[in-house]
């Protein structure tokens, strides 16, 4: 069933993203429309898209405005410090797969999708772990209190003695086998009194050719360097699943001019016109401060994230809501609506995975 | 006493971070999701792992002296409606 949902919502996630395209072209001809700056910037499409989203391996992220190959290279020190602080240094090389004068005009929260990009991340992730001493010294207390009950209970519920013996001593089989004991369990392992804390800061420089028309109608190609900086810091409480996060993005990105016709002076009796951006391409620069709640349900999940660009002024927010499980158990996908000062109201659906952290 | 060195190799999935202990001892791990530890033989260790991530993350452990494994952690899992996971276990070098 959640296949088929899946690839149900799949499509109407193209067909939908097919009429954002349509629309955003018909946007450009539109030369008054002012550019969304203040919500293309803070809005991505998802949480997992978002701001600083280190992962792992090769991912390609494809969606209506953008579509892009990323390569990611990470280095994470494991295990943690002396002060339970896990760090990550990633390397992230990205390029557009597609590039249309329309891919400018919305951008993600994740960097220069219209451009290739490279891009270098920290992220830091302090973890309430319980001191060794203290889990060594209470092993007894705790196989006899959790251990050895967890296995009787998983016998009487019918798995063989060997099954049962075969079982980790860990949390999945407390909660499973034990679940009242979750906490107490636990609480050997985690200094549950403390909260999840994590930060980090990315800088990201990117290279983008423009071709465009001169007034006079002859062609001329331009590059542009586009640079980004951004910082983020986040808490999970204790005994939670619910992600606070607040961050600065500043970005200086380029955009196509406008595009036109334009017919040079004629001196005989045909005239050659040609149409593309005219003028050399205009610099936009984005000045961004968010706040962003992500909560985990029982079976959904949600992102409220709100933003402000200081160098338009302009307010927008985004709130995504996972509806869809995937077949591994994972949120994948759902609906989503967007504001923005100079738009207002957006809604669509989207296919994405969720994660509580922010990296 | 004498001691061997066991080479810890990690599995993960969906794992944001984790430490793996033997006694009181880290072991070092890489960013290959490896390392190795001086342990003592004869005497029973304590195995611990701690990892965090969302819902579902798993992590699995195998350590072995050589080609011979003394300590195996079959997929550990976050359960729902949490981000930590932990676990322990005997085993002992021989």
């Amino acid at each position: 069933m959640s296949i088929v949902k899946l690839l149900f919502l799949q499509a109407i996630a193209v067909s939908a993203l097919g009429q954002l395209t349509e629309q955003a072209a018909l946007r450009g001809v539109d030369k008054q429309q002012p550019e969304p700056a203040g919500l293309s910037a803070l809005i991505g499409h998802a949480p997992s898209d978002r701001a600083i989203n280190p992962g792992s391996a090769f991912d390609i992220t494809a969606s209506s405005d953008d579509s892009t190959a990323t390569i990611k290279a990470s280095l994470k020190q494991f295990p943690a410090d002396a002060h339970n602080i896990v760090t990550t240094l990633q390397a992230v090389a990205s390029a557009p797969l597609s590039k249309s004068d329309n891919s400018t005009a919305i951008a993600t929260a994740q960097g220069f999708p219209d451009s290739f990009s490279m891009t270098a991340k920290y992220v830091g992730y302090q973890i309430p772990l319980k001191s060794r001493d203290q889990i060594v010294n209470g092993y007894p207390t705790l196989k006899t209190l959790f251990c050895d009950r967890a296995v009787a209970n998983a016998v009487a519920q019918g798995k063989t003695q060997k099954e049962a013996d075969d079982l980790n001593c860990d949390s999945g089989t407390i909660a499973t086998y034990l679940p009242e004991e979750l906490d107490r369990f636990d609480a050997f392992f985690w200094d549950t009194t403390q909260r999840d804390l994590m930060w980090g800061a990315s800088t990201t420089l990117g290279y983008r050719q423009f071709n465009y028309l001169q007034t006079d109608a002859t062609k001329t190609m331009a590059s542009r360097t586009p640079w980004g900086a951004s910082a983020f810091f986040g808490i999970i409480p204790r005994n939670s699943t619910t992600l606070l996060t607040g961050g600065l993005d500043y970005r200086r990105k380029y955009k196509d001019s406008d595009t036109g016709t334009i017919c040079p002076a004629t001196t005989g009796m045909t005239v050659q016109c040609k149409t593309g951006s005219i003028g050399a391409p205009k610099q936009n620069d984005q000045k961004l401060a968010y706040i962003e709640i992500r909560r985990l349900f029982k079976t959904t999940a949600a992102s409220l994230k709100a933003g402000y660009d200081a160098a338009t002024h302009h307010w927008s927010t985004d709130v995504p809501i996972y509806v869809i499980t995937t077949p591994n158990g994972t949120l994948g996908g759902g609906i989503r609506a967007s504001w923005e000062q100079t738009k207002h109201w957006q809604f669509g659906v989207f296919v994405s995975s969720f994660s509580l952290f922010p990296f | 006493m004498a001691s061997k060195n066991v080479k810890f190799k990690v599995t993960k999935q969906n794992v944001k971070a984790y430490e793996l202990d033997v006694g009181l001892d880290q072991v070092p791990m890489g960013n290959n999701d490896e390392g190795t530890l001086a342990v003592t033989t004869g005497k029973e260790q304590l195995l611990i792992w701690r990892f965090s991530g969302d819902p579902g993350g798993k992590l699995s452990i195998v350590g072995s002296v050589g080609q011979k494994t003394v300590v195996e952690v079959k997929q550990s899992t976050i359960p729902p409606q949490r981000i930590h996971a932990a676990g322990i276990k005997p085993f002992t070098v021989d």
